[in-house]
Order: C-alpha cells, then structure tokens, then sequence
C-alpha cells in the first residue's frame, strides 16, 4: 500500500462491465512527506476521494479484490484517505 | 516476506471496509545491516509493532488474507512480526552503529564508532576507531565481522529519536557504510551487563 495526490478524474464512457458506476482518477504517487515520486497510475476510487486529497492505494491483484466483483482488471485501487502520517515525534508505545 | 523498520503510523478516517480498525504503520524496509532501501510502504499491524521496531512484512496478498483470517481482499502488506534479532551465517557477526564521536586529542583516531552487535553469539558493544580516516565508510574494525554495517539512519535507534547523531558536521544520517575486518575473539571486549 503506497501513498499518492490525487490529480485528475479519468472518464471512460465505455469500459468493462466490472467496472460500472465506479470512477476512476489519475493518481501522482508520492513518498510519506507527500512529494512527487514516480510516474502517474490511473485507479480505481473505492472511497470518493478528491482531486488534490493524499491517499494511499494498494497495486496488484490485490486492487482488483477492492470491488464488489473481484472478476475485474483493475491494478490499482484507492483504498483510502490519508488524514495523518505521524513519523518523527511519534510518541512511544505507551500505555495501550 | 522482508525486514523493515517502523518509522511511522498513518491515520484515514474514510478507507475501504476491509481496513476498518486496522492499525496503519509506515514501514521502510531495511537491510540486516539497518540500511534503508526501497520505499516506505503502508503495512497493516497483526503483531502489536511499536516505533522503531525491526518487523517482518508479508507483501502478497494470500498471506494477508490468511493472517488477517478473511476472504481476499485489497489488502497486501501485514506486518506479521517483531524481529528479535537477526543472525548471518558464517564467522561474520554484523551490527549497527549506535553512536560515533570525534577521536579525543591526542589520539591518532579521527572517529571512534561504537557497534551494537546483533549476533546472537557476539552480543555487545565493540568500538572501532578510524585512525587518520575522515570518513565513517573507512572505519574499520579488528572487533566486528566483515559485513558492511550501517550507521543507524532512522532517529529511532536504541537511544530514542535524539534526531540525527551530527559526527564534525556530517549527519550521520547519511547511512555512510562501515566496513570492518573479520571478526578475532582475542580482541573482542564483552560488554554485557
């Protein structure tokens, strides 16, 4: 699971049946601090997120068993929206 | 399945369903050595990892699903284990560098660098000095294995997060690599309480 920006919705009027009523965004991947690393995906958006949101998203077949029908092509899938990544003055394990 | 260091958590209030309660940590995968390599990825916690611990990753999605006992679903990276200790085969011990300091005057050493042995044989301190080196990548050292080591690159080494250990203006977050000669037990101080 890898973190990405959301940069643009990708419209397709035809594609496979698996597929219908979900959308599809164009992801710029980015490293933990949230810069640019890499070359764009095109994914599938599991969580209706929003040009410019950070979220991470899972590659593989592992994207395809995201959707409701795991019988479809997709190879990347946004499973989430990323809130918060807590590094450097993450506090230690405590009392949980 | 590979090594990685915990240097993160991730919190997402809106994530697909099958990442419900889940715990989020952001691992970067590392050599025996403590190296960093590769980019930091998002792991799914089954094994209570804290800050800083060595853990072990399955990256594929069959053994998410079985560790995580459920169906197949779009989650691929779990973290399946907090690593005791690492052991290489050989003669070669390997460790980390826990803390390096210019040489005092005086002395002929530049650097002097102490080794956290991870060995299991060869638990311990060692301290290796550089002497006439200016750079951490030449130190070498009778005492330790002949495995390249690291210094420690992440602020979550045995010390705490003190932030990067500065050695004469070098960061030594910059994972310079140590090299040391074999190891010879007659020159090897045991340093265990």
């Amino acid at each position: 699971v890898l973190f990405a920006r959301v940069v643009g919705t990708v419209v397709c009027s035809t594609r496979v049946p698996a597929w219908t009523g979900q959308r599809t965004l164009l992801l710029q991947p980015t490293d933990p601090d949230g810069h640019d690393q890499g070359r764009w995906v095109v994914a599938v958006d599991l969580v209706s997120a929003a040009p410019g949101q950070r979220v991470f998203y899972v590659r593989g077949r592992e994207a395809a068993n995201a959707l409701a029908d795991p019988d479809n092509p997709a190879d990347a899938a946004i499973v989430g929206i990323v809130d918060e990544v807590r590094t450097g003055a993450w506090p230690a394990r405590g009392g949980a | 399945m590979f090594l990685a260091r915990v240097v993160g958590e991730v919190v997402a209030t809106i994530k697909h369903g099958d990442l419900e309660a889940q715990k989020l940590l952001l691992v970067q995968p590392v050599t025996p050595g403590d190296a960093a390599v590769g980019k930091p990825a998002i792991a799914v916690d089954t094994a209570d990892a804290g800050p800083g611990d060595l853990v072990l990753v399955a990256d594929e999605g069959n053994a998410a699903a079985q560790v995580l006992r459920r169906a197949r679903g779009p989650i691929r990276t779990v973290v399946v284990g907090v690593v005791d200790h690492v052991e290489l085969g050989g003669d070669a011990g390997f460790g980390s560098v826990d803390y390096a300091r210019p040489g005092q005057r005086g002395e002929r050493a530049d650097l002097r660098v102490s080794l956290r042995i991870l060995r299991a044989s060869l638990r311990g301190f060692a301290e290796a000095s550089g002497r006439g080196r200016s750079r951490m990548s030449e130190v070498r050292s009778r005492e330790v294995g002949e495995d390249a080591l690291r210094v420690r690159s992440d602020p979550w080494g045995p010390r705490g997060p003190a932030g990067p250990v500065r050695l004469g203006g070098v960061r030594m977050s910059q994972a310079l690599d140590v090299r040391c000669a074999r190891h010879e037990r007659a020159g090897y101080r045991e340093d265990q309480p």
